[in-house]
């Protein structure tokens, strides 16, 4: 009789899974002729359907819907619906002190948005808050980060796109929780000051960045870093005159930031174009967990490539993309004197948008040459009139790799 | 699979939560699902037509049989029908499409309404 029971049983669990479980009313034998009888998890998913300004709204329906919205358990909150207003900063308070009070126990993501002011009180907690976006929010002080996460004693995804409106100039980062880090700096003038940022999160597994490098500096090592990415664009606009003086020392922070990133496995890396010209030597620092790397290549980036391939000696996979580069550019490549530019442990090579031009030969002729192990080489073009006669110049070069397959194909 | 419950509903003779008219309507979803998947305002059609004249109520039952049904989008699909009508409504409008009456005292039905005074802008005209 064993299909009977289990039937009996799965019946009365609860089907709807969040990942908060609400106190629980099952009315399964009650009239079910009115939305509201509806059990509470049911409701809650209702609500989480909406903005969580009008969630928030459904408070004053009755008693018993009074704290329905606090079990919901994604938040997200735009300025721009009115829901607060940046230059009021009662508003703004009583908000977070209320964000505290109510939500505190069930809210796991909450992301904020569009110009919202964020200045919590020095009391402020939010005790089960898992995942943290801030895109674009103002901050009144560099105080006013560290004092929101704080009170965040779980977290562990934060995210933070700031622009220059943002008002951040010198802050801090401070999770001992944190897994997951992304940072975007954008800035669209010229005029402000570079701002100063301290990350202590030694539990970090991922760490992105993208955007505008300012000073940044990583209080505790990452000893258990998994993934890291950087995509260096410091200014959108191209005017000449301004990245002229801003690219002195550019080059140090970035070196910085990748020596900070040192234990990474996989690492995805746009160093910038004229930003890493001052770059050096990685070495005596090593990427020994190093095994994948995805390298956006210009003409002027080359020595960042060839400096991280000499101190990776496990890499395995090796993803070359190419961004356009200027004509009259000056090519950073150095010349392969000997082996050790590529690690022997390299079994994937891809290179993407291979043009033919005199360096990408070079290169692609010394991995095939190096490269002992190597199983599959896949060149790509991006124009079909090319295949053929990359074809027949790449299968010239000699390959140290017997059972390597050499793949030339077209992606536009 | 979606449809781990649906051969224990057919099995179990005694089931008074999900009535045969409710199942008619729910059942054929998947496959609506199935064939203009890619298509995403052929099914914003097909969802509005299902709905134009469902009352509340009938709603609940549809939520209902989704839920033990185990049938993740048409649930969504139902609460967020629910989502999408009383968005923007005002408190009156809301508390009659649910068919609740306000059972808070004098003071803090005034209250609240202040305290969250920032939640009620922007509200639509009835």
């Amino acid at each position: 009789m064993e299909p009977e029971g289990s039937t009996k049983s799965k019946r009365k669990r609860k089907r709807v899974e969040l990942e908060v479980s609400p106190e629980e009313h099952v009315h399964a034998d009650a009239a079910v002729d009115r939305i509201s009888n509806l059990p509470d998890s049911i409701l809650c998913h209702i609500l989480s359907f909406l903005p969580t300004k009008e969630a928030v709204a459904t408070s004053i329906l009755s008693s018993s819907w009074n704290s329905l919205w606090t079990l919901v358990p994604a938040l997200d909150l735009d300025s721009q619906s009115q829901c607060l207003d940046g230059k009021n900063r009662t508003q703004s308070v009583s908000f977070f002190t209320h964000m505290n009070f109510t939500v505190g126990n069930s809210s796991l993501i909450l992301e904020l948005w569009n110009g919202i002011a964020v200045d919590p009180p020095s009391s402020f907690e939010f005790p089960s808050l898992k995942d943290l976006r801030l895109v674009h929010v103002f901050f009144r002080n560099g105080d006013c980060v560290q004092r929101l996460l704080s009170g965040c004693s779980v977290l562990q995804d934060l995210k933070l796109c700031s622009d220059s409106r943002s008002g951040l100039i010198r802050f801090d980062i401070r999770v001992p929780t944190l897994k997951y880090l992304c940072l975007q700096f954008l800035t669209f003038k010229p005029s402000l000051p570079d701002y100063k940022l301290a990350i202590c999160a030694p539990a970090l597994e991922c760490s992105h960045f993208d955007g505008d490098l300012g000073h940044v500096v990583f209080l505790e090592k990452l000893a258990n870093l998994v993934e890291a990415g950087v995509w260096i664009d410091p200014f959108v606009c191209t005017r000449e005159a301004w990245t002229k003086g801003y690219q002195i020392g550019y080059g140090d922070r970035v070196f910085r930031l990748l020596k900070a990133l040192n234990k990474a496995k996989s690492l995805t890396l746009y160093p910038g174009n004229k930003q890493c010209v001052d770059f050096g030597s990685i070495y005596p620092s090593r990427f020994k967990n190093l095994v994948r790397l995805n390298f956006t290549l210009q003409k002027s980036n080359w020595h960042v490539l060839q400096a991280l391939l000499l101190v990776s000696p496990n890499l395995e996979v090796l993803v070359i993309d190419k961004l356009y580069s200027r004509k009259n550019q000056l090519c950073s490549m150095e010349p392969f004197d000997g082996p050790g530019y590529v690690s022997s442990q390299l079994t994937t090579f891809r290179f993407n948008q291979y043009k033919g031009s005199k360096y990408e030969v070079e290169f692609v002729k010394y991995i095939l040459k190096e490269a002992r192990v190597l199983k599959t080489a896949t060149i790509s073009v991006c124009d079909t009139a090319l295949k053929e006669s990359v074809i027949e110049e790449v299968s010239t070069f000699p390959r140290s790799s017997k059972t390597c397959l050499l793949t030339v194909e077209v992606l536009h | 699979m979606k449809f781990c419950t649906v051969k224990q509903y057919f099995d179990d003779e005694n089931n008074n939560n999900v009535t045969n008219g409710i199942a008619t309507t729910v059942i054929p979803l998947p496959n609506k699902h199935l064939k203009i998947k890619a298509n995403n305002k052929e099914m914003e059609q097909y969802e509005q037509e299902l709905l134009r004249n469902v009352m509340p109520q009938e709603l609940t039952k549809l939520i209902l049989a989704a839920n033990y049904l185990n049938f993740k989008e048409a649930l969504d699909f139902f609460c967020r029908t629910v989502a999408n009508a009383i968005q923007n409504k005002s408190v009156d409008y809301v508390r009659k499409f649910f068919g609740l009456e306000s059972d808070f005292e004098p003071g803090e039905e005034e209250k609240l309404c202040k305290e969250f005074a920032w939640s009620f802008e922007g509200v639509d005209e009835d």
